[in-house]
């Protein structure tokens, strides 16, 4: 079976973990005692630290930090300039502002920290319960969202050919997964391995949207950008169908996406680094594939395995196919030689013709 | 004077381009857009690093007069604060490729 982390195992140091029993909430006691009763190896460390007793107050801070995981959103108001992070218009707890982007970007982040949580035990962007900082209203009528290696950056988007950003919450759990890369696998935002930080954001992305609505893998739609994209019929990108999430658009033509190595585009460094929005759409088909071969809730098996090559099996200047055998080594690990999930994996990267 | 502007990138991966032909301007256009190369000191920055942070715009503006040329491959991050303004400009004229 897999191994979620739990930082209280591995980072709390004994006298902590004894503070924590004392004075801690009751979750905070009874994950305390647990941990301790669970190990040897931590009673001996605890009697080496009673032995010779050292306070590491940062220490200390980050461990409790990290141990309690708290969600912490930050939502900012850029009001149409681009100088960031703006101006702090909802923390958390504080009521929803009748904002739609202030609004949506705090739910949507919120949705998206649940899943890496309670879904994979991760604690924020970084695993050590990083605030998730968000600015809205970013720029004139921009076109975009990004995430500026500190933050999520959402712009309006100008009415005619875009809504706002945060209407859509893949799309803030992609710029958000961005961060979770940086911090993991920290691929090049170029070629290949640039393609492969772009679909792991689309992935999660996805996964966040249909963990939402409660979705399994046959009822999604698995579309991203299904609402920003204005017209009704478009969105911006298909981890189902590559090349089809907008045809004969007015201004902007057709999906140019290939969903097989067949159509892969040999693009330039200055021409979208490389392709990084265009070649996603290979790797984002492969997910497809596995995801409806596992079926039920596409997060449980299929996602698992992603987030786990993510922060285990990658390096940074990982390229398509290596990202493929490492998922399938992940498969294997999680669900065992020869099993079902392993099988899956495989004939998804081979009939994307990574493999 | 010709300048060539073209951005890709950014989340939903879509092409702007432009070309300005100097000549075809109105003279307001010409005034302003002389204004804003100065500014810019188009021919005298330092090479700026291409490569973008995550779903950020990427730029590559070549200007091209009569005696030289230069052509600048910019993410918008490392834009210096002089070349701002100019590719405010040009995104803002510049249009959407339809791709087929």
């Amino acid at each position: 079976m897999h191994d979620i982390r739990h930082p209280i195992q591995c980072i709390i140091p004994p006298y902590m973990l004894d503070a924590m029993v004392q004075k801690g909430a009751k979750k905070v006691r009874s994950s305390a005692l647990k941990a301790m009763k669970q190990s040897d190896h931590l009673r001996m460390q605890r009697s080496m630290m009673q032995e010779q007793p050292r306070v590491d107050r940062e220490g200390l801070m980050a461990a409790v930090e990290a141990h309690t995981c708290r969600l912490t959103r930050r939502v900012y108001d850029a009001r149409n300039h681009e100088t960031l992070p703006g101006y702090l218009t909802r923390g958390e707890g504080d009521p929803p502002t009748h904002d739609g982007a202030v609004d949506e970007a705090y739910d949507g982040a919120g949705d998206t920290w649940n899943l890496y949580h309670d879904e994979y035990g991760r604690c924020s962007i970084d695993d050590r319960g990083m605030i998730l900082d968000q600015t809205v209203h970013y720029g004139e009528e921009y076109n975009n969202a990004f995430w500026n290696g500190e933050q999520m950056v959402y712009g309006d988007g100008d009415g005619e050919l875009f809504a706002r950003f945060t209407t859509d919450v893949d799309i803030i759990a992609h710029e958000l997964t961005h961060g979770v890369t940086q911090y993991e696998a920290a691929l090049v935002y170029w070629f290949q391995s640039g393609a492969l930080n772009e679909s792991f954001s689309d992935v999660f992305g996805a996964l966040v949207k249909q963990r939402r609505l409660g979705q399994e893998t046959k009822d999604a739609d698995w579309l991203i950008g299904a609402n920003v994209l204005l017209g009704g019929q478009y969105a911006l990108r298909s981890m189902k169908a590559p090349g089809s999430a907008y045809q004969n658009h007015p201004i902007i033509g057709s999906d140019p996406q290939p969903g097989t190595m067949d159509d892969y585009r040999d693009l330039p460094a200055w021409e979208d680094n490389g392709g990084v929005h265009i070649n996603s759409g290979i790797p984002n088909h492969a997910f497809y594939l596995a995801a409806m071969e596992l079926g039920g809730f596409a997060w449980e098996k299929a996602g698992l395995i992603w987030y786990r090559t993510l922060c285990d099996k990658l390096k940074k200047n990982t390229n398509f196919v290596r990202a493929a055998k490492a998922t399938i080594q992940v498969a294997r690990e999680e669900f065992g030689a020869g099993s079902r999930e392993e099988q899956a994996v495989q004939k998804a990267w081979k009939d994307v013709k990574v493999l | 004077m010709k300048i060539l502007f073209r951005q890709t990138g950014g989340f939903a991966g879509l092409v702007k381009s432009l070309r300005l032909d100097f000549d075809e301007l109105s003279a307001d256009d010409r005034d302003l857009v002389r204004s804003l190369l100065e500014a810019s000191h188009f021919f005298e920055i330092p090479e700026p690093a291409a490569r973008a942070l995550p779903d950020e715009e990427q730029y590559v503006i070549t200007v091209d007069e009569q005696e030289r040329s230069r052509t600048v491959v910019v993410s918008k991050s490392a834009a210096p604060e002089d070349l701002r303004s100019l590719i405010r400009y040009l995104a803002k004229r510049a249009a959407y490729e339809k791709r087929q």
